[in-house]
């Protein structure tokens, strides 16, 4: 086990690496420069693309960053936010962010488990249509329509909540009351992934042969799905549910926009817009780390949830 | 087989951990911004104790984030504004009630520069000035700072004003390396003058503007500056956070959650406490133009910019008023492309200059910009400012271009045969390169081609539509590759004639290929030259220039892109609606009546 996590690790390293490097070309083969004022003297332009090595050659600017990168210093933003490390920009937004997804997660997991779980029980029921319908419109209209819906209707027409997120800092009141429009936002589509797919494992589940023998043993069939159907279904599901886990570190851009979030989701849209190279690259670093080790952990999460796999590896 | 229990427990108690140190960490600034913010609270209480008004007057604003509070590198408008309010200068310039205009007056200075050759400039600063946390703030405090703009190894962006905007003896020379301190034109004499030393005349109009305001030469607080400052000294991170902002202005930073909100309370040690009325300002970072509308309706914002559909619904509101852009857009013609030759056609682009209906276009898809078929933007002033005197008011504008919206149908047509005649009467093609992340923009050039097409044949003319990011087009008008492409360029109100080196041949962001010697040559005699400090004789040469500008068409001017804003009725604004190039609809000294 232990080998196979450092060998998924160093395969995880010269991934990062080279996403990195594929990164910096592209990002700067971008057109324009980050002194984007026709009106600045040619000289002072010189001048600011000379401090930041932009006047060098791409390959010798990819030996200054290779420097730097293998020393872990990203440096610091040049246009976001002028001078700042790039990792504290990351940090600062985080909390709000991770506050929102953790709450929109919190929401999302048990609404769509017991969605999923009422669909499967209720097969071809009008309850089954009715939890069909509001799948197929939570995926197929984006969170962002809802969030603009909501805060039209629910806190400017009928005035019930504040239009913008709070801008205490502690968790007050009102706080958390700003919070609930762009959580429910955020939750819609997540919900309606979950109560699909889990209904989809549980019909399957729900016909085969154990299950009929927990039936013919005297469970309900609530028993028998609750006990023994459900577990089962949790396996697939796994592949969902971690990276939904670790996506709670990642912004929503428009739902941020909307409700004036100052979270993460609209840093790399920023970044890449302002020819901010440094905090893009920085960002980028962070959604591929995020993502390769949500990866690692699905894989080895399947181990621990149903011991024939992991037995089966260690052929 | 029972359910796995402590997985889930686990991860619910790592959500919650998470939650928790998410709720209680906050963003870098919240320990200092709640403690200020209390402070603040009992500040404006105990000042408005000593007032007739129980309620401090709050001004709320809906903005876009600052990114810095650093004047020597900060770039965009939101930045400027609130720098404006915390920062204070040599001079300010104000609406003034009783002349109705607008007024420069001294702020750390105690009055306006005296000079006696328009080349030694010499300021006197107030005695017992001070930051607001104490330290003092003399002529030296300035010298430091312009030293700390023009640092060579600093490389600022707004250097540029020293040395471009007016040229400070060796100031250029100072910030590429290229000599010492010493040898600088600014020298502070004693702790309350300052004289900078030019390399050649220039108005007081140029001086005045370039020490007004808590722009980039506002004085910087030395400690907080070489506190933030790098080992290789190639940066300070002065200005990144709120213990990182000093003030020297009418108003201090006390809140700031970056990209969500500001605030600033009143300094009653300014110098010109008297004159802005607000006790606090409030911006909330709203990016969505439609919840800035509904925060406005709901009254939790003092103004907003209205356009569209918003305002069909507040059209007509006496409450709306109107900003005047610093510039024209309007679509640059590349009239030396080798690729498309009937672009160099002088009939042509007059065709093109007079066959476009502006007003459909300002009327129909903006609904509050302005037609223009001028290059000068309205807001450039001429003469002395005192008089208020607008360049487009003058007898010299109105001879340059043509009355009214510019649209003459006929004589377009006219212009047109004679170049599709030079063209062997094949028929031409032309293409538009307009910015893609605006359906307005689109909708421009759509009506364009549409109006172009319609007037001079289908058969005669086609017109092709090309979409591209605005930083793109840029590059491509800079590298000649396009034939039409929309566009502008910042003009600095109260000095147009620099503002004309962008239809120089060395511009260095050339955008159009308008090549005339004698446009050069009153440019230069209008900045630098014999007609500097002639107001009559730089205006008289102000409209020979843009007539010049109209008979080559460098440029199809389609409209200056005013906006209208409207105020809630708590805003009394003391220009009565008035714009004014500085200090806008002077909102700071408006009355606040709740």
């Amino acid at each position: 086990m232990l080998r196979y996590i450092s060998q998924r690790l160093i395969a995880m390293a010269i991934t990062l690496f080279l996403i990195i490097s594929l990164l910096f070309f592209l990002i700067h083969s971008m057109p324009g420069s980050i002194v984007n004022d026709p009106m600045l003297p040619k000289d002072v332009q010189e001048r600011i693309e000379a401090k930041y090595h932009l006047d060098k050659p791409l390959i010798v600017q990819y030996g200054y960053f290779l420097g730097d990168f293998l020393t872990f210093e990203f440096g610091d933003s040049l246009k976001v936010q002028p001078k700042v490390p790039v990792f504290n920009i990351i940090k600062e937004k985080l909390p709000i962010t991770i506050q929102l997804n953790i709450m929109a997660l919190i929401f999302t997991l048990p609404i769509g488990i017991i969605c999923g779980i009422i669909a499967a029980l209720k097969k071809n029921s009008m309850t089954d249509h009715g939890i069909n319908m509001m799948v197929v419109l939570f995926i197929s209209v984006p969170s962002f329509v809802f969030a603009a819906l909501l805060q039209y209707m629910v806190a400017y027409k009928w005035e019930l909540l504040p239009i913008l997120l709070s801008t205490d800092q502690g968790m007050t009141w009102d706080k958390i009351k700003s919070m609930i429009l762009p959580v429910l936002a955020l939750s819609f589509g997540e919900i309606a992934v979950i109560t699909r797919y889990l209904r989809a494992e549980l019909c399957e589940t729900i016909n085969s042969d154990y299950m009929l023998l927990a039936r013919m043993k005297g469970l309900t069939h609530m028993q028998a799905t609750v006990r023994h159907a459900i577990r089962n279904s949790f396996i697939p599901l796994t592949n969902i549910l971690i990276p939904m886990i670790f996506s709670i570190l990642s912004g929503a851009i428009v739902i941020e926009n909307i409700f004036g979030v100052p979270g993460l989701g609209s840093l790399s849209v920023n970044s890449i817009n302002s020819l901010d190279h440094p905090l893009t690259i920085a960002v980028m670093f962070f959604y591929s780390l995020i993502g390769l080790i949500s990866i690692l952990i699905v894989d080895l999460s399947y181990g621990i949830i149903d011991p024939r796999i992991r037995m089966g590896g260690k052929k | 087989m029972k359910l796995p229990k402590k997985p889930f427990l686990v991860v619910l108690a790592i959500m919650m951990m998470l939650t928790f140190a998410g709720c209680t960490s906050g963003s870098g600034n919240a320990g200092q911004e709640n403690q200020g913010s209390k402070e603040n609270e009992g500040k404006v209480s105990s000042e408005s104790k000593g007032t007739a008004s129980d309620k401090p007057k709050v001004l709320r604003l809906a903005t876009m984030a600052a990114d810095t509070f650093n004047q020597h590198t900060s770039e965009n408008a939101t930045n400027s504004d609130m720098m404006e309010y915390i920062y204070g200068n040599l001079l300010e310039l104000i609406y003034d009630e009783a002349t109705d205009n607008i007024k420069f007056v001294g702020n750390h200075a105690i009055d306006l520069p005296t000079t006696t050759d328009h080349k030694v400039w010499t300021f006197k600063l107030k005695e017992g000035l001070k930051w607001t946390d104490g330290t003092p703030i003399n002529a030296k405090t300035y010298e430091y700072s312009y030293k700390m703009l023009l640092d060579p190894k600093l490389a600022n962006r707004n250097a540029f004003v020293l040395s471009s905007n007016i040229p400070v003896v060796s100031a250029n020379k100072y910030f590429k390396g290229e000599a010492k301190w010493e040898d600088v034109g600014i020298k502070a004499k004693d702790d309350t003058t300052l004289e900078i030393t030019l390399d050649s005349e220039m108005p007081d109009i140029d001086i005045l503007t370039t020490f007004a305001g808590g722009g980039s030469t506002s004085p910087v607080h030395e400690k907080l500056y070489e506190g933030g400052m790098k080992p290789d000294h190639s940066g300070t991170t002065y200005g990144t956070t709120l213990e990182q902002v000093p003030s020297s202005g009418a108003y201090r930073l006390t809140e700031w959650v970056r990209d969500q909100h500001h605030a600033f309370d009143k300094n009653p040690e300014s110098p010109l406490a008297a004159v802005y009325k607000p006790d606090r300002i409030e911006t909330r970072v709203v990016s969505e133009v439609s919840t800035r509308v509904q925060l406005w309706e709901k009254g939790e914002i003092d103004s907003v910019t209205i356009s569209g559909d918003q305002f069909d619904k507040y059209g007509e509101d006496p409450r709306v008023v109107y900003t005047e852009a610093e510039g024209v857009w309007g679509f640059f013609v590349n009239s030396a492309s080798d690729s498309n030759p009937i672009l160099k056609n002088n009939d042509f682009r007059k065709a093109l200059y007079y066959g476009i209906d502006r007003d459909k276009i300002t009327k129909g898809i903006f609904k509050t910009y302005k037609s223009a078929p001028y290059f000068v933007s309205s807001i450039c002033m001429v003469g002395d400012y005192t008089e208020g005197k607008r360049y487009r008011d003058t007898e010299e504008a109105k001879l340059a271009v043509p009355p009214g919206a510019g649209y003459e149908p006929d004589k377009a047509k006219e212009f047109f045969e004679k170049a599709y005649k030079a063209n062997g009467n094949k028929k031409i093609t032309v293409e538009i390169t307009y910015f893609d992340s605006q359906e307005t923009m689109k909708r421009t050039a759509e009506v364009t081609q549409e109006i172009y097409e319609n007037l001079f044949g289908k058969d005669k003319l086609t017109v092709k539509l090309r979409a591209m990011p605005p930083m793109s087009a840029y590059d491509a008008y800079k590298e000649g590759k396009f034939d039409l492409g929309i566009g502008s360029m910042t003009q600095n109100a109260f000095n147009p004639w620099s503002s004309m080196k962008v239809w120089r041949k060395d511009f260095p962001n050339r955008s159009n290929r308008f090549d005339n010697d004698a446009f050069e040559a009153l440019q230069e005699r209008t900045t630098s030259g014999d007609l500097l400090l002639k107001p009559e004789e730089r205006l008289k040469t102000l409209g020979e220039m843009e007539k010049m500008l109209a008979d080559y068409v460098p440029q199809i001017p389609i409209f200056q892109n005013n906006n209208a804003v409207i105020y809630q009725d708590r805003i009394h604004l003391a220009t009565k609606g008035k714009y004014f190039p500085g200090v806008k609809f002077a909102i700071l000294q408006a009355d606040i009546v709740d």
